[in-house]
C-alpha cells in the first residue's frame, strides 16, 4: 500500500503538465529572446491560422532560435497535438534542442525540458504588429495564441522583442524596420550569457579575392547555381560582390575590405540594366563592369568579372 | 494491527489532500493572458532598454538637451550650435542619458545601468574587435539590472549604429559632369536590386577618436583634438587614404565611390522616370537651373554679393567669417540626403574609373567663382599628406595656399542578394 502511494506521488512529481499561466510563463522568455523563428505555416499579418487537420497528429507551430551567445544553447519548439475530439489537444514546449527538427525531438524525447498543457481545442495562432512596449510609438512583431480549455477561451500575446527580421519560413509578412536593437541575453537563474564566445568572424584587412579563396561565402557555378559556403554575416570587414556575366542578377560574395575597379580587383557592378543582354559567359568583354580607365574588364577562370 | 491500519488511513488522507491540491490548482488556474511576475521584470528591463534605444536612434528627440533644459557632464559644447543628428547613434550622448535618466522606474521596478569588468558603462562592439557572436559591424553594448537584484535579473543588449546611413533610390544614374554635346556618350549605371547606403555626413572627429582608441592607433589623435570635445562633431580631415579605408572597413564599409556620390547629389530632372535614356543634370545640388545658382552668377557678374543663404548651400572662401560653418553643415543637403556636398570641406572619393579624379575640391579653400564649385568636377589627391605637394588642382589651385589642406571622407556599403 505504502509503495503504491509513493508511486502515485512519484508520478505526480515527474509530470510536466503545468497550468495555462505556467505554460505561457515558460514560453514568454523564449519568444522574448528569440532572434529568428521558423514555421511551415503561411502566416499573414492579422490573419489567424486554425490548426484542425490532420487530427491526432503532432505538428510544429514554431521553432524559435535563441541568440547564439546564450549559455543555454539550442533551439526551442512549440508543438501542438491536434485533437481527435474536443478538449483532447495538447500544447507542448520542447526546450534546448540542437540540430534536430521539432517532430524528431518530440518522438525521441529530446530536449532539456518538456512542458505541456492538455485539454485544449480550437487553437489559433497569428502574427500581428503591436506597440512594443505598450504605449510606445513603435510597432513590433508579436505572436497571439488563442484556444479553449475547460470551455474557457484563453488568449496570450507573446511579443518578439528581439526578432531580427529574418527566417520566417513561408510566412508572408511586410518588411519590418531595420533592427537597431539586439538583446544579447538575459541573466537569471535559468538563462546565462556566454562572456565571449568562440572566434567566428572571417577575413582580414588584407584579404583579396585572388589571394584568399577561403574568404568566399557564396559561389556561383557554371550552371548559375549559388552555393553557400558560409553565412556572409560572418564577414569581419564587410562583403564584396563580383559579377558573373553569364548569370544575370547573381554575384559571387566574399569577405574583406577590397575595393572594386582597381588592378587585380573585381570589377565594380554597373547594374542589372546593363547585364540583361549578356547571353553567354565572358565573350568579347564587356561593358557590364566598371574598371579604371587604363584597365581591361575580363573574366577569370571561375567566371568572375575582374580588372586586369 | 490497529497501528498499521491507522498508518494506512493517515497516508490515504495525505494522498487525498495532495491529489485535491493538484486538482484545485488545475481547475482554478489563471485564464487570463497576464504575464507572471518574473516576466514582468523582463518586460520592465526591455522597456528600459527601449527607452535608451529611442535616444540612440532619435538623438535628443524631446529637445531637452538642445534647449539647455538638461545638460550632460561630458562636454558637448553648445548643443544649440550643432546639428541635432550628431546626437543620434552617439555613445557619448547615451552615456549622458544613462547618467541623467537612471535609475529609472518602470512598472514599479527600478532599473540601474551596470558597469562591465573594465568599469565602463558602455562597451563598443564590433566584428573587427571582438568575437562576440551576433555582434553588428559596429554598435554599443550595455546592461541594465533591477535594483537589488544585480547579477540575477540583468538584460544585456546592443544598439547598432545605422543612424547615419541613407539609402540610394533604385534608378539609372550618370557619372561625371553634364556635357550637352556629349550626352549620348554619358556613362550610365544603375542600382536595381542593390541596396546602396551612404553616410549622410562625413566621418566626425569623435568617430575617429573612438576608432583610433579601439584599434590602438591613438597616435593619430592630437591632444588638442582629444581634449576639446567641442570640435568632435566636425569632419575628421587629417587622415591619410589608407587610414580612411581602414576606418570604413572597421565599420564593415568602404570609402564612398565617386559615381555613387554623383548619384546622391545630381538632382534627377524627372523623379517619375527611373530609367531615363538621357540624364540631364545641373552642376548645383540645390537647383535644377544652373543659371539660377549663385556660383554661376558670381562668375558672370563681377558685383554679385554672396548672401548668408548662399553660404548655407555652398560654403566658399568668402563665407569664412560671414556665417558659422555649423549653419552650412546643418542645412546643405542634396536631393537624396547627403550633407555638405558643395563647398565646406574637401572630400576624398574612390574613383573606380578615373583614378586621377578622386577629390571633391569644392571647399572653403576656393572663392565662389571657382570652377571647382560644381558637381562631378574633381581634382587629385595622392592620399599621403595634406600640403599642396600632395594635390593636383591642375591650373586651378587655391589663391591662398594653405599649409594644411583638410580632406574629409564618408563611408558607404552595398547589399546584393542572390535571389
Amino acid at each position: 500500500m505504502i509503495k503504491f502511494l509513493f508511486f502515485i506521488l512519484f508520478l505526480l512529481g515527474c509530470q510536466n503538465k503545468v497550468s495555462t499561466q505556467g505554460f505561457f510563463d515558460e514560453l514568454y522568455p523564449i519568444t522574448f529572446l528569440t532572434e529568428t523563428f521558423e514555421t511551415v505555416w503561411p502566416f499573414e499579418e492579422n490573419n489567424p491560422i486554425s490548426f484542425e487537420n490532420p487530427t491526432g497528429t503532432w505538428i510544429t507551430i514554431f521553432k524559435f532560435y535563441a541568440p547564439k551567445n546564450q549559455l543555454e544553447d539550442g533551439d526551442h519548439c512549440l508543438l501542438y497535438k491536434i485533437p481527435l475530439k474536443e478538449g483532447e489537444g495538447i500544447l507542448k514546449i520542447i526546450k534546448s534542442i540542437n540540430n534536430v527538427d521539432c517532430e524528431t525531438a518530440h518522438f525521441k524525447k529530446l530536449g532539456e525540458k518538456n512542458i505541456l498543457i492538455d485539454g485544449i481545442s480550437g487553437l489559433k495562432a497569428q502574427l500581428e504588429m503591436v506597440k512594443i512596449p505598450e504605449k510606445s510609438f513603435e510597432e513590433g512583431l508579436s505572436i497571439k495564441i488563442e484556444f479553449f480549455k475547460d470551455k474557457t477561451k484563453h488568449a496570450f500575446s507573446l511579443p518578439l522583442y528581439n526578432y531580427q527580421g529574418k527566417g520566417v519560413g513561408k510566412t508572408k509578412f511586410r518588411d519590418l524596420p531595420s533592427p537597431s536593437f539586439k538583446i544579447l541575453g538575459f541573466i537569471d537563474n535559468q538563462i546565462s550569457m556566454k562572456s565571449v564566445s568562440k572566434p567566428s568572424y572571417i577575413g582580414s584587412e588584407l584579404d583579396t579575392f585572388l589571394d584568399n579563396p577561403e574568404s568566399v561565402c557564396e559561389l556561383v557555378d557554371e550552371n548559375c547555381k549559388v552555393t553557400k559556403k558560409f553565412d556572409c554575416e560572418a564577414c569581419r570587414y564587410g562583403v564584396n560582390y563580383i559579377l558573373v556575366p553569364g548569370c544575370v542578377g547573381l554575384t559571387i560574395k566574399y569577405c574583406g575590405p577590397e575595393r572594386c575597379g582597381y588592378k587585380g580587383s573585381p570589377a565594380c557592378i554597373r547594374g542589372t540594366k546593363f547585364q540583361k543582354n549578356i547571353l553567354d559567359n565572358c565573350g568579347p568583354v564587356l561593358n557590364i563592369g566598371l574598371c579604371q580607365e587604363d584597365l581591361l574588364v575580363t573574366c577569370d577562370k571561375s567566371g568572375a568579372l575582374m580588372c586586369i | 494491527m490497529f497501528l498499521k491500519w491507522k498508518t494506512n488511513i493517515s497516508l490515504l488522507v495525505i494522498t487525498i489532500l495532495v491529489l485535491s491540491f493538484f486538482l484545485i490548482k488545475h481547475l482554478f488556474s489563471d485564464k487570463t493572458g497576464q504575464i507572471g511576475r518574473d516576466n514582468q521584470k523582463l518586460d520592465a528591463l526591455f522597456e528600459g532598454a527601449n527607452h535608451l534605444r529611442h535616444f540612440w536612434t532619435n538623438g535628443d528627440y524631446e529637445g531637452k538637451y538642445l534647449r539647455g533644459e538638461k545638460t550632460c557632464k561630458n562636454n558637448f559644447g553648445n548643443l544649440k550650435e550643432i546639428w541635432g543628428d550628431y546626437l543620434k547613434c552617439n555613445p557619448e550622448f547615451i552615456k549622458c542619458i544613462l547618467e541623467n535618466e537612471f535609475p529609472l522606474t518602470i512598472k514599479n521596478f527600478t532599473l540601474v545601468p551596470l558597469k562591465n569588468a573594465q568599469g565602463n558603462i558602455l562597451e563598443i562592439v564590433s566584428k573587427s574587435l571582438q568575437n562576440l557572436e551576433g555582434a553588428p559591424n559596429y554598435g554599443v553594448k550595455m546592461s541594465l539590472a533591477l535594483e537589488g537584484e544585480i547579477g540575477k535579473n540583468t538584460l544585456s543588449f546592443v544598439l547598432e549604429d545605422n543612424c547615419q546611413e541613407i539609402l540610394l533610390p533604385e534608378r539609372t544614374y550618370a557619372f561625371g559632369p553634364f556635357k550637352m554635346d556629349d550626352i549620348e556618350k554619358d556613362f550610365k549605371w544603375d542600382n536595381v536590386g542593390r541596396k546602396i547606403y551612404a553616410d549622410r555626413r562625413m566621418v566626425s572627429i569623435r568617430d575617429i577618436i573612438e576608432w583610433a582608441d579601439a584599434t590602438h592607433l591613438e597616435n593619430l589623435i592630437s591632444s588638442k583634438l582629444r581634449e576639446d570635445s567641442k570640435l568632435w562633431p566636425f569632419p575628421a580631415t587629417f587622415l591619410t587614404v589608407d587610414n580612411m579605408r581602414k576606418y570604413c572597413a572597421f565599420k564593415g564599409k568602404k570609402v564612398l565611390s565617386a559615381h555613387v556620390y554623383d548619384a546622391f547629389t545630381f538632382i534627377p530632372f524627372n523623379l517619375d522616370n527611373k530609367f531615363p535614356k538621357r540624364i540631364y543634370r545641373s552642376p548645383y545640388p540645390w537647383s535644377k537651373k544652373s543659371n539660377d545658382a549663385w556660383p554661376y552668377k558670381m562668375k558672370k557678374y563681377d558685383d554679385y554679393q554672396i548672401t548668408d543663404e548662399d553660404c548655407k548651400n555652398c560654403y566658399s572662401q568668402e563665407c569664412v567669417g560671414k556665417i558659422s560653418i555649423n549653419e552650412y553643415f546643418k542645412e546643405s543637403v542634396s536631393w537624396a540626403g547627403l550633407f555638405g556636398v558643395l563647398g565646406g570641406i574637401m572630400e576624398y572619393l574612390e574613383n573606380p574609373i578615373h583614378p586621377r579624379e578622386n577629390l571633391k575640391a569644392s571647399s572653403k579653400f576656393f572663392t565662389g567663382d571657382s570652377d571647382w564649385h560644381a558637381l562631378g568636377i574633381r581634382a587629385f589627391w595622392d592620399g599621403q599628406g595634406h600640403n599642396i605637394n600632395h594635390f593636383d588642382f591642375s591650373n586651378k589651385s587655391p589663391k591662398n595656399e594653405s599649409e594644411f589642406f583638410e580632406v574629409g571622407f564618408r563611408c558607404m556599403k552595398e547589399i546584393v542578394k542572390n535571389d
